[in-house]
């Protein structure tokens, strides 16, 4: 018996009956589709917060008073700590030999506005003029702060590409005076755009020197250090030099854990996986079940029609097909049911993720895992599933198979 | 020798019971013989129609058809045997109802493994051979009991087997087609065709050369004609 006469017979016996075909195509399709779109929005996001860290630079770690913190006990803890001042950030950038750039800043919320736009409690960040040369920061337009800024506390400030939009809707920012908090500023630069994540717009921020941050704001908020290594492999020694310098400022006795935090874009980037970890695992378990349920439900109909066609298999048998012969047919009708939801549910779920990934600002990321999976999960729920009634059918004694009303 | 059984015992196991449905059956049949198998209901004859057309073995003796001992072959053997040498003819025609005229005489070679090409110009000469040339693409349902049972017939002799196997093939027509079908028997073992027609019908066991009586399992009496029936 040739192969292609076992698909065209599959083929037909689906077609006979394609209400029932659908039906089963269908239970496998949303099972796909779902894992699929689930899988790949999953992926997409980790992509998206991998690109995000990496602009922090693979050599560059910061300092922090908090560091990341994931319960309340961490945080009262922390809050007990010595502010990171300017003296620990002059320190670092005095003594570390193993320091290529040291650098600091400062966030606070302050209302920004230009005549009659506003934007309450905006992202205000103080930074040294060098942070350009530590993170990733691309500029779009202008230019960035300068040393010389920093030196005199200008009154200069740097949009982000969404509060440029909103403040300026017909371009021409640069040279503009808009007010942060009350105070003028001029506007020398706007940021190269960053996207959204979870919704959350990355571009909703301003940046001004440190200096002036502190002289219009206060001095009294504690500082991020930001530090750049010579290079990646570097970074643990670089890391080691600043804490031993920390420690000793701080005087943070031998058998005491810093009292600061040390943040790089590995630990921020397992930080993130730990934290999403479990619902990555709910998000693919649930979809899961509805493959098993498609599997039962090819299965569920697979028994059906072997014993609906018994008879058939009798007449087939007294004609001289074997065992094996009937056996690839039913495994076959599972199979191509279960493939042909397979393909359309592999289709239907890039394209809901598309959708879903478009409306939540992430990026959409055709997943190959995904795809492979979902072609390899439906096979094998048609193989599978489908046999157990195949085998059934195949050993049916042709004489009570012809029997059988 | 085609056929050749020896002490051929078929036992059911039914509940405490045995029941035997053969008792020792020695049966000889030579090639191109037209021969019929008679009894009652109950007398054991399907059953060793059954085990003739190597649908089932035996509980004790032997069968070898061609010199090939059968008794002891496994399934998928047995189902090769079917596929080549045994062409069965059934009381019900036993189509498949989807399927096309066509197709279902091509499904022994299908399982035969002949090639698409080969295999749609037998059936073609098979259907033609029962005068059936122009229905074809006609569904088992659009067709009339006699038409059925030719193509059965066709399906039956598509894959050039041993022995034409039929069972009761009058039973679901009326008289005149039920004539009409024992005919074309009649012309293929002219043909030089071997037939056994399994019946309990006096009118059909008459084209028959040679009748063969079972009853309880046993072979009863067997009668020869010079001059069977023709019409």
């Amino acid at each position: 018996m040739r192969f292609w006469d076992v698909i065209v017979m599959a083929s037909q016996a689906l077609r006979a009956h394609l209400l029932r075909t659908s039906l089963t195509i269908l239970g496998v399709l949303i099972g796909v589709t779902s894992v699929i779109a689930i899988v790949s929005i999953i992926e997409g996001m980790n992509s998206r917060v991998a690109e995000l860290i990496d602009t922090m630079g693979p050599a560059t770690f910061t300092v922090d008073k908090f560091g990341m913190i994931t319960s309340n006990e961490q945080y009262f803890e922390a809050l007990k700590r010595k502010d990171l001042t300017m003296a620990d950030f002059r320190a670092i950038r005095d003594d570390c030999q193993s320091c290529d750039e040291v650098g600091a800043s400062a966030r606070k919320r302050e209302q920004v506005k230009y005549r009659n736009e506003k934007m309450n409690r905006m992202h205000v960040s103080g930074v040294t003029a060098n942070f350009t040369d530590i993170t990733e920061f691309e500029i779009n337009e202008g230019r960035s702060l300068s040393e010389f800024e920093e030196d005199h506390s200008s009154q200069v400030s740097v949009l982000g590409a969404t509060v440029a939009e909103q403040l300026f809707p017909l371009g021409n920012a640069i040279g503009k005076k808009i007010r942060i908090g009350g105070h003028k500023y001029s506007v020398v630069g706007i940021a190269k755009p960053r996207g959204a994540i979870l919704g959350e717009d990355l571009d909703k921020f301003v940046i001004v020197p440190l200096t002036t941050l502190r002289k219009h704001f206060g001095t009294s908020r504690s500082l991020e250090i930001m530090v750049k290594a010579g290079s990646p492999e570097t970074i643990q020694e670089t890391i080691d030099e600043v804490r031993m310098i920390l420690r000793a400022r701080r005087h943070v006795a031998y058998n005491e854990e810093d009292d600061f935090a040390i943040v790089t874009s590995d630990a921020i980037m397992d930080m993130y996986n730990q934290v999403t970890s479990a619902v990555r695992v709910i998000a693919i378990a649930i979809p899961a079940i509805a493959l098993v349920v498609a599997g039962i439900v090819v299965m569920n109909i697979m028994m059906v029609s072997v014993t609906e066609r018994t008879r058939e298999i009798g007449i087939r048998k007294s004609l001289g097909a074997r065992r094996k012969s009937i056996l690839l047919q039913f495994v076959l009708e599972a199979l191509l049911m279960s493939i042909a939801g397979g393909f359309i549910g592999i289709v239907l779920g890039l394209v809901s993720a598309k959708l879903l990934a478009d409306a939540g600002g992430l990026p959409f990321v055709i997943s190959p895992v995904a795809i492979v999976g979902g072609l390899v999960v439906s096979t094998g729920i048609g193989v599978i599933f489908g046999l157990y009634p195949a085998m059934k059918g195949s050993k049916l004694d042709p004489v009570d198979a012809m029997r059988y009303e | 020798m085609l056929i050749e059984t020896r002490d051929l015992w078929k036992t059911y196991i039914m509940g405490s019971e045995q029941l035997h449905a053969l008792q020792g059956v020695d049966l000889d049949i030579e090639q191109n013989e037209y021969l019929a198998i008679m009894g009652p209901s109950g007398s054991g004859k399907s059953t060793l129609m059954n085990l003739i057309g190597c649908l089932d073995t035996p509980t004790r003796g032997t069968y070898a058809l061609n010199n090939q001992l059968i008794s002891d072959l496994n399934d998928d053997e047995l189902a090769r045997i079917r596929n080549k040498e045994i062409g069965f003819v059934f009381q019900t025609f036993n189509l498949l109802p989807r399927a096309s005229a066509l197709h279902n005489v091509e499904l022994p070679l299908i399982y035969s493994g002949t090639d698409s090409a080969t295999r749609r110009q037998r059936a073609i000469e098979a259907m033609e051979s029962v005068d059936l040339g122009d229905r074809m693409y006609h569904k088992p349902t659009e067709l009339s009991g006699g038409q059925r049972q030719r193509v059965a017939v066709a399906r039956a002799l598509v894959n050039k087997p041993s022995i034409l196997l039929a069972d009761e093939p009058t039973g679901n027509l009326d008289t005149a087609t039920g004539q009409e079908i024992m005919i074309l028997f009649g012309e293929l073992h002219a043909q030089g065709h071997t037939v056994i027609v399994v019946t309990h019908e006096q009118h059909v066991a008459a084209h028959a050369e040679r009748v063969i009586h079972i009853l309880d399992g046993k072979i009863e009496r067997e009668e020869r004609r010079s001059k069977p029936a023709t019409a």
